[in-house]
């Protein structure tokens, strides 16, 4: 049992175990089904499934980063797919839907922490409320009709390589900024030590203006995506979102409460995971009436191995 | 430190047994052909009148067992019905094996589903899921998969795809027929009467609510021979509670909402509260949220409200349609039903004529159709004294394996598209009952 | 009681009851100049606002057990079911009434509770995290159980005590006096606020915060049930939920602890939490009068609230703001007087 305990206060434990669960996952249903999980079709399916909240992820792990919280994503996202949608049936052009998405959301997370930095607004709380503003403004915006993309279009787009090398480009220059700028390093100073890193002469404000934008650029490009994936935008579009972004970065191994040992791919391995759970618990042919309370005893337990123990209880103060 | 290992201990238990429970029902229904086969012949041949002629197809060898994907979007006693329905009467007699869905409230839920379906070997797709049909049907298409939606209105768009089987479903013009005829009742006194007419999602594009709504304002319009000052497709999507004025004066309110939204269910009550309405004709399912509150107002002001909604067969209709208010009458006068069974087998008939290669009987002129099946009106406790025989069990199933036989060329090699519809009109309550020998 | 803290209670009762007081009047303006009607017109309304009162004040409290202390539990909706369904369903076939069926849901609620407090104590797993992980596991056995057909109220006459609404003030006034006591006035409440301020602190000076946790836990489980039982006799029917959907509960209501916490500082967050409780049914009471759409109401509501947590997080800077314009305005003028 001690060996166990060391094993688990290693330094580089929360390192590998999200990965030692993921290969687990994987080898636990690709013997369940006799390799049909490692077809070509399930892991292009798994990447498609994955992909919209493991690349707001990257983003929102900017903000989680600094010790904020933004639970306000599934209606940034929801609200910036309407309005791309909408462009798209007035323009018939690609580009500027996609511009016009990714701009919006843009706009809106500048606002969200322009009331969390500029007007003294607690993130959560902000978010809370513009949550709610977002959605109403949405429900409006879709009204009495469906709003539907033509699905060739959505086809064409998923099926090119505009996904994938976005995606790259977006993660890539995510985890430059992160792990070898000043910035991220700053950014986690904030996380682990707010009051050291303001009197080391950080400048929060600024930071988590900056986090917040590059975390816009993340939820731009999964609204983008969620148009190409679903086509057809309801109320109900990227309604769990802010849920899964969160469920999906603990998973992968970083606190939401953010901290120096934060880490930005944390919610891609987390996303990953969830998708392969879902996958291999319905391939396993897992009575659908069971399969949620096995994810969630699930879940928790891979939460539970996937997290530091602390002596006092983890809170963070919302409003 | 002992505690924790206990604890993962604990849950691996639980996900253990929660895995093996699922993987012996599986194994169960895969020894189950053989054996069914037979019964399958022996509930043929108990109804062998029914059947048009006697054929030797045999699903249990003639065809290598398909696996099928069962859309939910949401799990409601109707669907969780339909579930058992499918799955221990349907599967072990067709040579089929079901995968369930969780309730899938996004279109991102659907083809995540139709995906992982598809990879589990998933032939086809039958959909209780109706709004993202467009993109499922597309879906279905691209993978090589059968897809068929429970939608009766429009779906255009995906009907010369070669996967898609068609919709099916309940007629929405026969539920308007029969909000008609319980606007008719009602009304028909000539007497001057306040209807409050929940409109539910007419207003955000629901093709079912916007036909019963506009139905019913229909009747309202010929009961009394008025005439609406704006147009009635304008009034029943609108987003905000509207009074309908009229050259004759009649109080007609239309509350457009989500029943499970207090702020709609408060502003119902508000509205009652007021004595002006004694007609509420809901355009959905509104009786199990409306009951309490219809039911105040009646006994504020001891006058009869007289109600109409479509319903589910289920304890709540039950008691709603046995349960006497203050003034004596039944708390739900009318309501619109449709049988389990019926919308369910004849989305698999649709189907497994789809996955047998029989395309050509569902889409004679190369395009998918609506195959759409009766509902019936209930207008008291001893219409659903007898509509509640029905459906029961493998006895009084109305769609039973000799009505799908005949609903499958395979098996019934003379089938027509003229007649799959034909029969399925002829599914009137009556018929029904007295197939069963429910009636004299 | 001194002159000045007699003055300021006065004030600060004044300044808690104006709120909805203000709100009351500004809706009855505009109601009656848009549709010749107030907000209140009869006992009707009364009793709809009383009651959906009753139902967001217990839910509002339950969320202000752990909010204050940074932890959102988002399994409160799903612990609200569980308890319902089988407080509900136990109690109508024991054959027992109304009061029998709150207390027993009541009990169910406080076990939910409980066990989720238990959970989180043992495991320290992130608050919200862990509210999902519980809420998806709740949501499945409610799911599983009564085959999945949840409560059914309507048509019972034994229920019947439970929608009138001289016994749901009963229970409201009940609840807040419990509450009260035991945020207010009691050991665990002291507690509660010295572990709000600083938990290390607390747990350092002696206070055991995990019980005091789990206590939060349990209360928090006991009053979504209350709200519960009450909506769901309302509204005739309870569904089990799959999906996560009974986070609605917690997203929908927190809006009323944070309106209540920023009014607790005229009073305490009792009260606060009251005040507040009434000023958003009597807003959406009126707006519901001026038959607008439901998203526009929403925006309404939020926008209001945005606005006023913005002045309310700035309030220093615009008093200071203030006093600089008139400073200006003074100097102006006593320049101007000398170059005259």
């Amino acid at each position: 049992m001690k060996q166990l305990t060391k094993i688990k206060e290693n330094r580089y434990f929360l390192e590998v175990f999200p990965f030692a669960i993921l290969f687990l996952l994987l080898l636990v249903f690709g013997l369940g089904t006799g390799g049909r999980f490692f077809a070509k079709a399930n892991l292009t399916g798994i990447f498609n499934q994955a992909l919209i909240t493991a690349t707001a992820t990257i983003g929102i792990a900017f903000i989680y980063t600094t010790g904020n919280l933004d639970i306000s994503i599934g209606a940034v996202i929801a609200l910036a797919a309407t309005v791309g949608g909408k462009i798209y049936l007035a323009t018939e052009n690609v580009v500027i839907m996609i511009l016009v998405t990714l701009l919006i959301c843009l706009a809106l997370m500048a606002w969200n922490s322009t009331l969390s930095v500029s007007l003294h607004i607690k993130t959560t709380t902000a978010a809370i409320v513009m949550m709610q503003i977002y959605k109403a403004i949405q429900e409006s915006l879709v009204g009495a009709v469906d709003l539907a993309v033509p699905f060739a279009i959505c086809s064409a787009l998923e099926k090119s390589s505009f996904r994938i090398v976005t995606l790259l480009m977006y993660m890539i220059l995510a985890i430059v900024i992160y792990n070898f700028t000043p910035f991220g390093r700053a950014i986690r100073f904030i996380g682990g030590n707010e009051n050291c890193a303001t009197q080391s002469g950080l400048r929060k404000s600024t930071y988590i203006r900056l986090s917040f934008l590059i975390a816009g650029v993340g939820v731009g490009l999964s609204a983008v995506y969620t148009i190409i994936r679903v086509g057809t935008i309801t109320t109900s579009t990227a309604g769990s979102m802010g849920m899964d972004v969160m469920l999906a970065t603990v998973l992968g191994g970083m606190s939401i409460f953010g901290g120096d040992r934060s880490k930005c791919y944390a919610g891609v391995l987390g996303a990953i995971t969830v998708v392969v759970l879902n996958k291999g618990l319905l391939m396993m042919g897992v009575d659908n009436s069971l399969v949620q309370g096995i994810r969630g005893i699930l879940f928790l337990l891979l939460v539970y191995l996937n997290s530091e123990r602390p002596d006092v209880l983890p809170t963070r103060k919302q409003f | 430190m002992k505690k924790r290992v206990l604890a993962i201990a604990m849950a691996f238990t639980m996900m253990a047994a929660g895995l093996t429970g699922c993987k012996s029902a599986s194994e169960e229904a895969a020894a189950e052909p053989t054996t069914t086969a037979a019964a399958s012949k022996t509930a043929g041949e108990s109804t062998a009148g029914q059947t048009t002629q006697s054929v030797s197809y045999d699903h249990a060898t003639d065809h290598e067992k398909f696996k099928i994907g069962l859309a939910f979007a949401d799990m409601s006693n109707e669907n969780l019905e339909r579930i058992d329905y499918l799955k221990n009467y349907i599967a072990p007699k067709y040579n089929v094996e079901f995968i369930v869905s969780e309730a899938l409230d996004s279109a991102e839920a659907e083809l995540n589903f139709i995906e992982n379906a598809q990879i589990s070997g998933a032939k086809g797709i039958l959909s209780f899921a109706p709004t993202y049909w467009e993109q499922a049907g597309n879906k279905c298409q691209e993978l090589g998969i059968y897809y068929a939606v429970q939608r009766t209105a429009d779906t255009k768009s995906i009907d010369e795809l070669e996967y898609f089987c068609g919709g099916f479903g309940s007629q929405q013009s026969s539920t308007a027929a029969q909000m008609k005829i319980a606007a008719e009742n009602f009304l028909g006194d000539k007497q001057k009467h306040g209807i409050l007419i929940p409109t539910l999602l007419a207003c955000k594009n629901n093709v079912a609510h916007r036909l019963n709504a506009t139905a019913i304002m229909e009747a309202v319009e010929e009961a009394y021979g008025l005439k609406f000052t704006k147009p009635i497709d304008e009034l029943v999507v609108s987003g905000e509670p509207t009074m309908a004025e009229n050259d004759k004066g009649i109080d007609v309110y239309l509350y457009p909402g989500e029943m499970k939204n207090e702020d709609v269910i408060t502003g119902i009550s508000a509205a009652l509260l007021t004595g002006k309405y004694d007609v509420v004709m809901g355009a959905g399912n509104t009786y199990t949220q409306l009951s309490q509150i219809i039911d105040e107002a009646e006994r504020a002001f001891n006058k009869n409200i007289m109600v109409a909604s479509v319903g589910e067969l289920s304890e709540s209709l039950h008691t709603a349609m046995n349960t006497d208010d203050c003034t004596g009458n039944k708390a739900l006068d009318f309501a619109v039903v449709k049988s389990t069974t019926v919308i369910a087998g004849e989305g698999f008939a649709i189907l497994m004529n789809g996955l047998l290669g029989d395309s050509d009987v569902l889409k004679p002129e190369g395009k998918a159709m609506k195959f759409e099946a009766l509902n019936w009106g209930c207008d008291g406790p001893k219409q659903l004294a007898e509509i509640e025989q029905l459906d029961q069990d493998e006895s009084t199933y109305v769609f039973n394996t000799a009505m799908i036989d005949k609903m499958i060329k395979k098996t019934n090699p003379n089938l027509t598209n003229e007649e799959i519809h034909s029969m399925l009109g002829d599914l009137t309550l009556y018929n029904c009952l007295k197939a069963m020998g429910l009636t004299q | 009681m001194n002159k000045s803290a007699l003055r300021l209670n006065m004030k600060n009762a004044i300044c808690s009851f104006c709120v909805p007081a203000g709100i009351y009047l500004i809706m009855e303006i505009i109601s009656r100049v848009v549709t010749g009607a107030g907000v209140i017109n009869n006992m009707a309304d009364m009793k709809n606002l009383a009651r959906t009162f009753a139902s967001l004040f217990c839910i509002a409290l339950a969320l202000s057990c752990n909010l204050p202390a940074g932890r959102m539990d988002f399994s409160l909706g799903s612990q609200m079911i569980l308890a319902v369904i089988f407080g509900g369903n136990i109690a109508l076939s024991l054959g027992m009434g109304g009061i029998g069926t709150l207390v027993l849901s009541i009990i169910f609620g406080l076990v939910a509770g409980f066990l989720v407090g238990v959970a989180f104590v043992k495991t320290r797993i992130i608050p919200m995290i862990l509210g999902m992980g519980m809420a998806l596991i709740y949501e499945c056995i409610s799911f599983s159980a009564f085959d999945s057909k949840g409560l059914q109220t309507f048509g019972n006459s034994k229920l019947s005590v439970l929608s009138n609404v001289t016994f749901i003030s009963i229970v409201v006034l009940l609840v807040t006096l419990v509450m009260g006591y035991l945020f207010l006035m009691s050991p665990f409440g002291y507690n509660r606020k010295a572990i709000q301020g600083n938990q290390r602190i607390a747990m350092n000076s002696g206070i055991n915060i995990f019980s005091n946790c789990v206590i939060c836990y349990t209360l928090a489980g006991g009053l979504v049930a209350i709200a519960g039982i009450f909506d769901t006799v309302f509204k005739g029917n309870l569904a089990p939920v799959l999906g996560m959907d009974s986070r609605a509960t917690v997203m929908g209501n927190m809006f009323a602890v944070m309106l209540g916490m920023t009014l607790a500082r005229f009073s305490n967050s009792v009260v606060g939490i009251l005040m507040a409780v009434l000023s958003i049914k009597i807003l959406t009471l009126g707006l519901s009068k001026l038959a607008l759409d439901n998203s526009i109401q929403t925006i309404i509501i939020y926008f209001l609230f945005l606005v006023l947590m913005i002045y309310r997080m700035n309030e220093s800077e615009i008093k200071a703001w203030k006093k600089k314009k008139l400073r200006i305005a003074e100097a102006k003028r006593i320049r101007a007087e000398m170059a005259e």
